[in-house]
């Protein structure tokens, strides 16, 4: 069942019937229910992973808890300072131990499902053996859940949150169905008393739920469909293309995977919306960025984040890491490099993790690689950028060069999606080579540079349109206006026209059913 | 309370919207390749139980039997229910139709969609009848019928034919939105007048093969539903193949004279036997796929006698009933002498 279906429509607006008239006692496990029910149209005998997953870490962080208490039990009848100092060191040492092993069955699992067809390859080339190479099929959402069971093992051991005595509530934050397909990926601390608190279906949160998921089926299925067949086109057959259409397919790409991304984010918060339960945002306008650095606090923030609590954070504190600054103090003293030397070992687990997390294959090393590359690059130079810029008397606060900022870094973004979208690394090169070798520009005057992968004239007009209409309503967040709110203030007359013009939009000029390939979201393979 | 209503008001709206774009987006009765839809659009403006006879099959036959023809000979009234590439099951759900809306006491069914295999069916073939069909509870039943392999999204977009159209936006002309608001005549009781002539060639059909072609257990059960449907409502059916030699094998026919005589149906065969006199050189539009005007005259001439003198149809033209049906007449002679 795809979040682009008819089909799960239906199966939101009868789960909406049942979770009204259920007592507030059981609301939540009418969510419960649903979202294994969800899982198993999709993943059929594939749920098995997903609750192994869960009773992994309901027993994970119950242990740790019984560490904790009988530690503290322990405590009350010492006296002792030293004595209960090395009980708590004993105690979570002990709770490191389980905490680990929560986290590498977990990942193991993720492991094994996703990455080992790549390793073994990876083995075979370069030992020269021979180790059979498996493709599974991936449960649903696996890349999602996995770090969302180990986010809440490890606030759990830091004694953010209490482990939940009940199995089917932890089973509910696990496998909540909205979050299941692409994210955002929840931590247990702001979702788990949402979804276990019943909430009244109001006509608010319906209205409010169902035109976000409105705008997200706008961007999904009229903008992100669309400009696919042109990408798919160009990328399919890239040896023939050179140039402006490579440009144009790249930046196409951009556009295709985040209007499809943030669409389906939309469209997965508006049908939890509907439930009364808010699910974190993904996304912040990411081509307003005025760095790479920016683009990421804006761009699925969600895998952001995690990977600052959970990656960053502990590197930056381990031994290794404090060796590192320690070094890095020695050698470079006070001056600025100090700083960036024990940053670099962090971010190089942040951004390799990043690459991994989306998707086995070189590629995707190089592309967590190339963001790192040019995050430390960027740091290295900071100085030396400055200092240009108070010599040639730059304004900073120009909007010019804000507007310069913002285009070298989709010029950043786009390159990286390039290495994202290429059918491998070699036709990523291939593809950024003939950038630059201009030819067959008689293809752009006549139009046919545009016609491709069985784009129309039409097809092109309606993505305009679109693609502007999507701007706007990005510029005007920016600037802080709360679309929602805001249309809710206007007169009924304008709201239902506005209303109707995008649900036949929707239905009319979106790129679904025959003539058209369905396009499964990207971020939904994961 | 108020936003119940408020909401109630707003999907109303929403759906009566669906249903006008759905009939603007739906190509049956609108767009050229689709003419033969038309057999069926214009069979709803049929005054209510005013049609004797029925015929119902595929393309051979609505280029073959022309009721204004027959009514002309006989004053019997007739309707050519048929679309192009029609299937025996469609046939059966647009003779359930037929019942629906009219009192039909004699069905003819075209013998050459026997041989119908619902895996290889084209989806324009389903289509041309289905999306010119009323919603009805019969297109709801054919629509839910597992010989037509509907996905849930295909059934959607059998209700509201928008969900299925909706990429022809950018081909949509004048006709599409003139459809909407009235419907005008244009097939001649389902009859397509042709006057081209492209002379068959061709080896004859001649007797002597006793082999058996194999019918579908699809054709057979649908053939027997039809059966079952006639005799329920009291309607006598009869079988007959038009000529129709490139397609037309004697192994067909003798399968179809088994049949008949399994389901107790009467059968007339117009193509080995050649009963009304079809002369190739002459009679067909399409070097024998089709029969052109002078066939038609023909085949409609051979039904007129067979009707007389085997049935007891009330003559209605001095009923003053069926004056529109004299109107009709004229408009189809003119147009036959228009193309003389």
């Amino acid at each position: 069942m795809l979040i682009n279906s008819i089909q799960f429509i239906l199966f939101i607006i009868i789960l909406l019937l049942i979770y009204k008239i259920m007592p507030k006692k059981y609301k939540w496990t009418v969510l419960l229910i649903a979202s294994y029910i969800f899982y198993f149209l999709n993943s059929s005998k594939l749920i098995a992973f997903i609750l192994v997953s869960t009773i992994s870490i309901y027993f994970v962080a119950i242990k740790m808890q019984k560490i904790d208490e009988k530690a503290k039990i322990q405590a009350k009848n010492i006296e002792d300072k030293e004595e209960k100092k090395k009980l708590k060191n004993k105690a979570k040492k002990k709770k490191k131990i389980v905490l680990a092993v929560g986290i590498i069955f977990n990942l193991a699992i993720l492991v094994f499902l996703k990455y080992s067809g790549f390793i073994a390859g990876s083995l075979n080339t370069i030992l020269h053996i021979n180790l059979p190479i498996f493709k599974f099929i991936l449960p649903l959402g696996i890349s999602y859940y996995t770090l969302q069971a180990i986010s809440y093992i490890v606030d759990v051991y830091r004694g953010k949150v209490e482990a939940d005595k009940n199995i089917a509530r932890v089973a509910l934050f696990v496998a909540y169905f909205p979050q299941l397909v692409q994210g955002p990926i929840g931590r247990y601390d702001e979702l788990a008393n949402q979804l276990y608190n019943p909430h009244e279906i109001t006509f608010k949160n319906l209205t409010y739920g169902s035109e976000l998921m409105l705008w997200g089926y706008f961007k999904k299925m009229v903008i992100a469909d669309r400009v696919a067949m042109y990408v798919n086109g160009v990328f399919a057959d890239y040896a023939n293309y050179s140039g402006p259409i490579i440009i144009m397919a790249i930046i196409g790409y951009t556009l295709q995977i985040y209007a499809e991304f943030s669409g389906g984010i939309d469209i997965v918060r508006g049908a939890s919306q509907m439930f009364g339960i808010e699910l974190v945002e993904n996304f912040k306008r990411p081509f307003y960025s005025k760095s790479v650095d920016e683009f990421w606090r804006r761009w699925n923030i969600t895998l952001g984040t995690w990977l600052k609590d959970y990656v960053f954070y502990p590197v930056s504190l381990s031994k290794v890491t404090l060796k590192l600054t320690n070094f890095s103090r020695k050698i470079f003293k006070t001056s600025y490099f100090a700083k960036i030397v024990p940053i670099s070992l962090p971010l190089l687990c942040v951004w390799l993790g990043n690459g991994f997390w989306h998707g086995s294959g070189l590629k995707y090393i190089v592309y967590g690689l190339y963001y790192y590359a040019i995050m430390m690059l960027g740091k290295i130079f900071e100085p030396v950028g400055k200092k240009i810029i108070s010599l040639l008397k730059i304004n900073v606060e120009a909007w010019s060069y804000k507007l310069w900022q913002m285009l070298r870094t989709c010029g950043f973004v786009c390159i990286g999606m390039l290495i994202f979208r290429a059918e491998n690394l070699n036709a990523a090169i291939q593809m950024f080579k003939s950038i630059f070798n201009v030819h067959n520009l008689e293809r752009i005057f006549n139009g046919e540079a545009f016609l491709i992968g069985g784009m129309t004239i039409a097809d092109i007009v309606v993505l305009i349109i679109a693609t502007v209409i999507f701007i706007g309503i990005s510029i005007a967040k920016e600037h802080g206006k709360n679309i929602r709110e805001s249309f809710a203030k206007q007169n009924l007359a304008f709201r239902w026209v506005i209303l109707y013009g995008l649900i036949f939009a929707i239905i009319v000029f979106g790129a679904y059913g025959q003539g058209y390939n369905p396009q499964s979201f990207i971020y939904g393979q994961f | 309370m108020k936003n119940f209503f408020k909401a109630t008001i707003f999907f109303i709206i929403l759906i009566l919207l669906i249903i006008v774009l759905s009939k603007v987006m739906n190509p049956s009765g609108g767009v050229k390749m689709w003419y033969s839809s038309n057999s069926i659009l214009d069979f709803y403006e049929q005054t209510k139980d005013t049609i004797d006879v029925i015929y119902t099959g595929n393309s051979c036959i609505y280029s073959a039997v022309s009721p204004l023809e027959i009514y002309e000979n006989t004053g019997i009234t007739g309707y050519n229910l048929s679309t192009g590439g029609q299937k025996i099951w469609s046939s059966y759900y647009l003779i359930k139709e037929a019942f629906r809306l009219q009192k039909p006491k004699l069905i003819f069914v075209e013998v050459g969609e026997l041989f119908s295999y619902a895996d290889v069916e084209q989806e324009r073939e389903k289509r041309y009848v289905i999306d010119s069909m009323e919603f009805s509870l019969n297109k709801m039943e054919m629509i839910n019928d597992n010989i037509y392999n509907f996905s849930f999204e295909d059934k959607l977009g059998c209700v509201f034919p928008l969900f299925r159209y909706h990429t022809r936006w950018s081909n949509l002309d004048e006709t599409d939105f003139r459809k909407i608001i009235s419907k005008e005549e244009i097939m001649y009781k389902g009859y397509d007048l042709v006057k081209i002539v492209k002379k068959y060639t061709g080896k004859r059909q001649e007797h002597g093969n006793k082999a058996r072609a194999q019918l579908s257990a699809d054709a057979e059960k649908y053939a027997s539903k039809i059966v079952e449907l006639c005799k329920e409502k009291n309607c006598k059916l009869v079988f007959i193949k038009i000529p129709d030699p490139n397609v037309w094998t004697e192994e067909k026919h003798n399968a179809v004279v088994d049949l008949t005589s399994r389901l107790g149906v009467e059968y007339i065969d117009l193509s080995y036997d050649n009963l009304a006199g079809i002369n190739w050189e002459t009679d067909t539009q399409d070097v024998g796929d089709h029969l052109n005007i002078a066939g038609a005259e023909k085949i409609s001439n051979y039904i007129s006698d067979y009707l007389v003198n085997n049935t007891d149809f009330e003559d209605h033209r001095q009923d003053s009933k069926y004056t529109s049906w004299n109107m009709d007449l004229e408009t189809y002679n003119l147009k036959k002498q228009q193309q003389n």
